[in-house]
């Protein structure tokens, strides 16, 4: 395995990683919702896609839910938005990422995020590169406090004793 | 509470510039007078002294006096929360590639 590298500056999130497999085959792991779903889902965390239109101008709904009864998330959903603004098949996408309701109206209060996801084809592998721009660095430090969320309850309990 | 999200802001901030990460790398090998972190940088000393300015308003460093000389050491416990809290995302997104790169080698 490769790693995944994350460098952050001011309000940009960048995420690199290099996958060793053809850029044909990771841009449809993006592009299909039913890959999506099952890559995208970690540690007792479940994505379940309810609308997938990975096109120019088309939007994406999804949430993510704890399905692990150890997990104090458990029963918890969290559904976000992908509004894509520009998708080029196989080279890259640019999209809106923000946090939702059910019916993808977005919560107020949360931040949304510009992101580019760009593929590079080099010797058979794919690197990826996730560039991800925030309104402010407060809006990127709750995000990453919601990334934690996610699944990492433990961190969540430390960041907010930080924060309080 | 206000007043600890005031830190937390300014240790993003502190470590927003590269000079000022550079510093604490130096700083993890071991304390530094103000001198030897300057040495390596060719800006002036002063510019050093705000940029280590910066990382003390932010608890990233402390600063002490030996006679008339500064010693500037890393503060671990405010590198580690930072570090912590940029791991667990950097776990994450670990695992969803991870998790990408089993499904591809699967479908082959």
């Amino acid at each position: 395995m490769n790693e995944t590298i994350i460098t952050h500056s001011g309000a940009t999130l960048t995420l690199e990683r290099v996958i060793n497999a053809p850029k044909d085959k990771v841009w449809e792991a993006y592009a299909s919702a039913d890959l999506f779903a099952k890559w995208f889902s970690t540690d007792g965390w479940e994505t379940r896609v309810k609308h997938f239109d990975f096109t120019s101008g088309g939007y994406t709904l999804f949430a993510m839910k704890c399905v692990d009864e150890s997990q104090e998330m458990f029963g918890q959903e969290s559904w976000n938005k992908s509004e894509y603004s520009s998708v080029n098949p196989k080279d890259n996408f640019t999209y809106l990422d923000s946090f939702s309701d059910e019916e993808g109206n977005p919560v107020e209060g949360m931040p949304s995020t510009d992101i580019t996801v760009t593929l590079e084809e080099i010797d058979d592998t794919t690197k990826i590169t996730s560039i991800s721009t925030f309104g402010s660095e407060d809006s990127l430090k709750q995000a990453l406090a919601m990334g934690m969320e996610e699944g990492i309850k433990q961190t969540f309990n430390k960041l907010a004793s930080i924060i309080e | 509470m206000v007043e600890q999200s005031l830190h937390y802001d300014s240790v993003f901030h502190a470590l927003a510039d590269e000079t000022r990460r550079d510093i604490l790398m130096q700083l993890n090998n071991g304390e530094k007078t103000i001198t030897e972190i300057a040495k390596k940088y060719s800006m002036s000393f002063a510019a050093v002294a705000k940029h280590l300015n910066v990382l003390e308003a932010a608890a990233l460093i402390f600063k002490k006096k030996q006679g008339r000389v500064q010693i500037i050491s890393a503060n671990p416990k405010t590198v580690c929360e930072v570090t912590e809290y940029l791991k667990q995302y950097q776990v994450l997104w670990d695992k969803r590639f991870n998790n990408l790169e089993e499904m591809l080698k699967e479908n082959q």
